[in-house]
């Protein structure tokens, strides 16, 4: 499929909202679940590492 | 067995119509809900026509929503439901009775108001049976599967609204065909397949929302 | 291989970590396949241009979301069958991707719908069914997030998560050969007055035993 050029590309044939507004929120929402789970895994690590030295300071 | 059915048939209703205040909440909740319609979407007697089965299955829909955390949480409150748990009585059986006392209190009145209900936006009168039909056949369904939500959200906080969150999308199929049947029976077609199919969730429910309640009963109580 | 060693959290965890890198790889790299054959070998339609693009991502996340649903009640639903822990947090951490992906779905086909129909949404069973399809996601999802308990959060989401009721068999034969009638005749008092909570407690007591 060849597009012709940059422009004609963006453009979509006059479809340019519906077809990049659907394509832009999906890749939005994909990525911001994986920085979500990335930001959850290191908080749940940093609280395990805090109540691992917690229970050191209790002995 | 029976007779222990009976028993906690008995006792829930009751208890139910001791705190009449209880009944009288759902029954008025549901003719103000009613009532709201014309005011919302004007007094034009066509469109009223058009939406007076959606809107009192909507309303009926809401109102027994409002009595389904009582089934559970005044035993619970007080430790008979535990003794229910331990009891001989198959719980299943004993949820399905609740729910029949449930439905007695709340839903029964809803089905024997709605045809002065239904009469208030001039929904022709040959049709009303359907209506009442529907309703008759559909609440006991509403009950058994609210019965569910109601175990599975014992004790939490957040309860009825969380209750209504679960359950709203598993009344769907049941607002749909209910409504449908009058619908169906005002524009010619006959409400058959949607009674024939509402009874047949009826049965459906009843066979096994019983059960379900009761294992999502000793998970809340474990 | 022994693969049940893997049923426990804690020998699950270094392998899911070492999996998902080699499972993000294998996605991006169908991901950048789909896109290009998406965009650059699929030709236009005669009849909606370039709008049926969307199709790409529209039918993926709809399949998705029922297929995620399916396999979610799955995990669930083993996690209640045998009590394991590991099935309960699979069928937990599915939920917000199938929601993320019904609403995908919601929204790309709100959007291929303007274009193609001239309407945002119509009330038709399929669309209605997938928009009540996330209120279930959501409602799974809220009821775990209200139970603090996270052994009763599992149990509570597998039961709602079936797509029918869960048929499970009733254990209540077996608890009452332990204290036989004493249920029912406490019940029965009930009836007539309330017990005070000294003398439920005293039962609860002995009955436990």
């Amino acid at each position: 499929m060849n597009w012709g050029s940059l422009d004609n590309f963006l453009a979509m044939g006059g479809y340019a909202f519906y077809v990049w507004g659907s394509y832009l929120v999906t890749l939005g929402l994909l990525v911001a679940e994986i920085v979500l789970l990335a930001l959850r895994k290191r908080s749940a690590l940093a609280r395990l590492r805090l109540q691992g030295t917690a229970a050191q300071g209790d002995r | 067995m029976m007779a222990a059915l009976r028993c906690v048939i008995y006792r829930d209703v009751l208890l139910a119509v001791r705190r009449s205040s209880d009944v009288m909440t759902v029954l008025l909740f549901f003719v103000i809900v009613v009532s709201l319609f014309p005011l919302g979407v004007g007094p034009d007697p066509a469109l009223l026509r058009t939406i007076a089965p959606g809107v009192i299955w909507v309303a009926a829909l809401l109102a027994s929503m409002l009595a389904l955390h009582r089934i559970f949480a005044s035993d619970h409150s007080d430790g008979a439901l535990e003794q229910m748990l331990l009891g001989v009585t198959p719980l299943g059986m004993i949820v399905g009775a609740k729910v029949v006392a449930h439905w007695l209190v709340s839903g029964l009145p809803l089905v024997l108001i709605s045809p002065v209900l239904a009469l208030q936006f001039d929904f022709p009168q040959q049709f009303l049976w359907t209506l009442i039909l529907s309703l008759a056949l559909g609440t006991p369904v509403l009950s058994l599967i609210g019965a569910i939500g109601a175990a599975l959200t014992l004790g939490l906080r957040g309860g009825g609204a969380l209750l209504s969150l679960l359950v709203l999308p598993l009344y769907v199929p049941v607002l749909v065909i209910g409504a449908g049947a009058a619908e169906a029976a005002v524009s010619g077609l006959g409400g058959q397949a949607q009674l024939l199919l509402l009874g047949a969730l009826l049965a459906f429910a009843a066979a096994f929302a019983p059960w379900a309640a009761a294992v999502a009963l000793r998970i809340s109580t474990e | 291989m022994n693969w049940f060693k893997y049923s426990s959290p804690q020998s699950f965890f270094p392998l899911a970590g070492k999996l998902a890198l080699w499972f993000g790889a294998l996605a991006a790299i169908a991901c950048a396949a789909g896109l290009y054959i998406g965009f650059f070998v699929a030709p236009t339609d005669a009849q909606q241009g370039e709008a049926y693009r969307i199709i790409f991502i529209h039918v993926p996340a709809a399949w998705m979301s029922m297929f995620l649903y399916l396999v979610m009640a799955f995990w669930a639903g083993l996690g209640l069958a045998f009590n394991t822990r590991l099935s309960g947090m699979m069928a937990s951490a599915i939920a917000p991707t199938g929601a993320l992906f019904t609403f995908l779905a919601l929204w790309t086909g709100s959007l291929w719908g303007k274009p193609t129909w001239g309407t945002w949404w119509v009330w038709d069973a399929r669309l209605t069914s997938e928009l009540i399809l996330l209120f279930l996601y959501f409602g799974f999802m809220a009821l775990q997030a209200a139970i603090d308990d996270p052994r009763r959060a599992d149990k509570a989401g597998a039961v709602l998560a079936q797509p029918r009721p869960c048929q499970g068999p009733d254990h209540g034969g077996d608890d009452a050969d332990r204290n036989g009638r004493d249920g029912i005749r406490l019940l029965v008092l009930q009836h007539r007055s309330r017990t005070d909570a000294g003398a439920l407690h005293h039962a609860r007591a002995r009955t436990r035993k």
